[in-house]
């Protein structure tokens, strides 16, 4: 009897048959209208991002006095800043900051939203209830406000940006797997793992966790655009991270006050803020459409 | 309805204790001693008698559901505390910069419905026509786009180059009304702009699904014109949830005020957040933020209370 129950159970999704899946969906999402240019151009970024100090001509935090404010020329592609510090150099890390903050920031929503959707769905109930209620209170901030409160209250530093941003996440990600929970509480594998007698905590991680993966995915990857934005806000504040770490709010923040002057200091920041924020967006439109076609426009 | 409506209020009682007491609990998080960080802004310049005197009077040393319940009746008696940058009191700070933020706000999101609705019903009616897609364009761009990025582009264009409209400065619409439109046009520009794009989108998508309903059909078989059907059937039906999409926008406006305000230099809420945050005024930041939030439950009730009144479904389940 057990062995029969046992075999039920198996007849969760595998490891092998999902990593398939995936593979299939990533065709599927190339073929979605500009997807494949977003995906290329937020990795083009990531790589860029990663090989800031290998390419990147000058060092960005070099100060040259007698270079300021130069117009783009050969030597400087995109001229350089009242400091006399190269703009593109400076782009390049920049896109570190923009990159990390918002990777930080979505992995640390997901892993909290996806704590307390999964908890709030599976267990229900009174749990469920307060759960959710907490997230409704976090939405009623509005993300950039609540971001300025945290920052005001943890001070401004890399690992805070990326906290005070991440928190505004964790509804989101919260109420969507906590939906897809509900559903998923209902199938049979979970009545058949219940039944073969493993623990709830185990079937939350094994059986509930990787069904409830595909809206969080999408949702992480709009998050993405969100923070990316988020952090350029706060840098433009000057409430982000501090300088003289080159960030593209940062960089924002100053050209503002040289629009005058050098009116091309706040072209190239903000086109790069835009271009990788669109792709985010484009690239989480498109994954909605490909892994969960039931959820378009609902998000 | 009557139901209806004591129901959804009783639901906002708890949301809004909730929303409080995570106000109050930003102290918790503050590095170091929050006493120090609520009358000085950090800098330690009291001697300990002080401390506990000040500690004993914001109720600092009883257990914290009392501290909260402390601050909570001093907050709905109007006390939000005392600025540590400019020595005022926060909620006289607060009444006298909330109304510049209102009409920044109100101005813009008036100018976005009265550009988006339209463009989102056109867009739908004439699916994949070339406004259709320029209009999807600007939607889609207009998400992406940081506020900050769009400001500094339209002074390049606007004032730097064309010497058509005055960079920056505030002037209420009482005092010089065309000169508040023209010092206002920008900022609402850059603040309506994401508003515009997602009513827009939702406007399309909305209208796009009534156009499909049966009654459409119907009305288009009894020989009705299309305007008619538009304004008579579609509109109707299709505007409903644009109206809780305007509510929902509030949270998105406040959080855009604050850099839009930054901006143009308009001596609004948003403003004031930005500079307590960078002086560590902790009084004036929970202040702000305690607005802001009630002010976004509160615009989500009146939403749902609105929907109920415009959509009888909505009572009845």
């Amino acid at each position: 009897m057990s062995e029969e129950v046992t075999s039920i159970a198996v007849g969760a999704p595998r490891l092998r048959e999902m990593a398939l899946g995936w593979l299939q969906a990533l065709g599927r999402l190339l073929r979605v209208r500009l997807a494949g240019p977003a995906l290329f151009f937020i990795l083009l970024v990531a790589v860029v991002a990663a090989l800031a100090p290998v390419i990147s001509p000058y060092d960005p935090l070099v100060q040259k006095a007698d270079e300021s404010l130069q117009p783009p020329s050969l030597a400087h592609p995109f001229g350089t800043d009242q400091l006399g510090r190269d703009v593109l150099s400076r782009m390049l890390f920049g896109a570190r900051v923009a990159l990390a903050v918002s990777l930080g920031a979505v992995s640390f929503g997901v892993a909290l939203g996806l704590s307390i959707g999964i908890v709030a769905g599976y267990v229900r109930g009174l749990v469920d209830e307060v759960l959710m209620r907490v997230m409704d209170a976090i939405v009623a901030f509005p993300g950039l406000i609540l971001a300025l409160a945290l920052m005001a209250a943890l001070g401004p530093d890399l690992k805070n940006v990326i906290i005070a941003i991440g928190v505004a996440n964790v509804p989101w990600v919260a109420r969507v797997v906590r939906s897809q929970t509900l559903s998923v509480r209902e199938r049979d594998y979970i009545l058949a793992a219940r039944a073969v007698g493993l623990g709830h905590a185990r079937i939350m991680a094994r059986h509930v966790f990787p069904n409830v993966l595909a809206p969080v995915i999408v949702q992480s990857t709009l998050g993405m655009g969100y923070a990316v934005l988020a952090e350029a806000g706060l840098s433009f504040l000057g409430v982000g991270v501090q300088p003289p770490t080159p960030t593209w709010g940062g960089m924002l923040r100053f050209a503002f006050g040289l629009l005058h002057q050098a009116p091309w200091l706040s072209l190239v920041p903000g086109a790069a803020i835009f271009l990788l924020v669109l792709s985010f967006n484009i690239l989480g439109d498109a994954l909605r459409d490909v892994l969960d076609p039931r959820l378009r426009g609902s998000i | 309805m009557q139901a209806y409506i004591v129901k959804r209020l009783l639901q906002a009682v708890p949301l809004l204790l909730l929303v409080t007491f995570a106000t109050y609990s930003l102290i918790l998080i503050l590095p170091g001693d929050p006493v120090l960080a609520l009358f000085t802004g950090g800098e330690a310049s009291l001697d300990e008698e002080q401390l506990a005197a000040a500690r004993a009077k914001l109720g600092l040393d009883k257990p914290l559901p009392v501290q909260y319940a402390l601050w909570l009746k001093r907050a709905l008696q109007g006390d939000l505390g005392v600025s540590t940058q400019t020595s005022r009191e926060v909620t006289e700070e607060l009444t006298k910069r909330l109304p510049v933020t209102a009409q920044v706000g109100l101005t813009a999101l008036f100018f976005s419905l009265l550009i988006s609705v339209p463009a989102g019903v056109l867009s739908a009616v004439w699916r994949n026509s070339l406004l259709d897609r320029v209009v999807t364009v600007f939607s889609v761009a207009g998400a992406a786009m940081p506020s900050f990025w769009i400001g500094m582009l339209l002074i390049l264009l606007l004032s730097v180059r064309l010497h058509l409209l005055p960079p920056v400065g505030y002037v209420s619409f009482l005092e010089d009304p065309l000169r508040a439109l023209k010092l206002m046009a920008m900022p609402c520009l850059v603040l309506g702009w994401q508003a515009a794009a997602v009513i827009t989108r939702q406007t399309r998508s909305a209208v796009l699904e009534v156009l499909r309903e049966d009654y459409v059909r119907t009305a288009y078989a009894k020989g009705l014109r299309q305007l008619r059907v538009i304004g008579l059937h579609v509109l109707r039906n299709a505007l409903l949830p644009v109206v809780t999409v305007v509510g929902l926008l509030i949270g998105p406006l406040l959080a855009g005020s604050v850099i839009v305000e930054q901006m143009f230099a308009i001596p609004g809420v948003g403003r004031l957040l930005v500079s307590a945050v960078l002086a560590q005024d902790f009084p004036t930041v929970q202040g702000v933020v305690l607005v802001v939030a009630v002010a976004v439950v509160t615009a989500n009730l009146l939403t749902d209370l609105a929907y109920a009144v415009l959509d009888p479904r909505i009572r009845y389940r």
